[in-house]
């Protein structure tokens, strides 16, 4: 080996070690794991509008395994380039209310419209709300998402408003697991 | 995109899926569920001050087939 070869070694080494370290970073964002900010008031109360990171499972990607109830990250359908954390309310085949919320929001009225109109979610697609629904652009604006749009299942989330330590290991930061809320109603109700 | 997806009526709705649905909802089969989602209101837009109210969405299923039954009456609107 020349001198001048052996002088670069450490360099093409750390190149070598910084690629694969780069490889090894997309594979588990686009196929393993995924920690990404989330913005906007669409989620509230269950993300922050700001400084709130969910932790989503990309083995859900495409929907697979994906229940209604469950909180996804999805490419926004009018604008793939970004991304939109909502619930899934409706599974394909599902009939649907397009928007039951539309009468609380319009204050006042007493229409019975909102119970009224239905959609068949078609094969192959989900429809996503957000779990604010005074202020969420979902599926009531741009129809049901194809299920190859759903990137991953959000698991858990930090919220980075809250302090560091908050007195007890399972909430560092803010944690807090985001779980499925269909439930099934007690015959009391 | 979705497909074009046609708006029906919850007449249509519940008379395309009674034939299915009947025999079960006689025989208690069929199973009540809910999602509870929420209508936030900013009070104090410079501080994110926020109020949360409930908004729960009532399901049906009954023989592998789910329809929204949430009315006027799921969350006491008048």
């Amino acid at each position: 080996m020349s001198s001048a070869a052996a002088s670069l070694k450490p360099f093409t080494s750390a190149f070598s070690y910084t690629i694969r370290a780069i490889c090894f970073l997309h594979i588990t964002h686009s196929y393993i794991y995924e920690f990404t900010e989330t913005r906007g008031e669409s989620m509230l109360p269950t993300l922050a509008a700001e400084n709130d990171y969910v932790h989503a499972i990309k083995k859900y990607k495409d929907g697979k395994g994906c229940q209604i109830g469950d909180c996804i990250v999805a490419a926004k359908p009018t604008d793939p380039s970004h991304r939109v954390c909502k619930r899934i309310t409706g599974m394909p085949g599902d009939y649907i209310l397009i928007d039951p919320s539309l009468n609380a929001i319009r204050e006042g009225t007493d229409l019975d419209e909102p119970f009224e109109s239905y959609i068949q979610v078609p094969d192959g697609h989900v429809w996503v709300t957000g779990d604010n629904l005074s202020h969420s652009l979902d599926s009531r604006t741009y129809n049901s998402i194809p299920m190859g749009l759903i990137k991953g299942k959000i698991v858990a989330a930090n919220d980075f408003n809250k302090p560091f330590w908050n007195g007890s290991l399972t909430n560092i930061l803010g944690f807090r697991w985001i779980k499925n809320i269909y439930v099934e109603e007690s015959n009391d109700n | 995109m979705a497909p074009p997806t046609p708006i029906q009526s919850r007449e249509e709705v519940l008379r395309g899926k009674k034939c299915l649905t009947m025999v079960d909802n006689k025989k208690g089969k069929c199973t009540l569920t809910s999602i509870t989602q929420f209508q936030c209101r900013f009070e104090n837009s410079y501080e994110g001050e926020y109020i949360c109210l409930p908004f729960k969405r009532l399901f049906e299923e009954c023989s592998g087939i789910r329809i929204e039954v949430t009315d006027r009456f799921t969350n006491n609107d008048k």
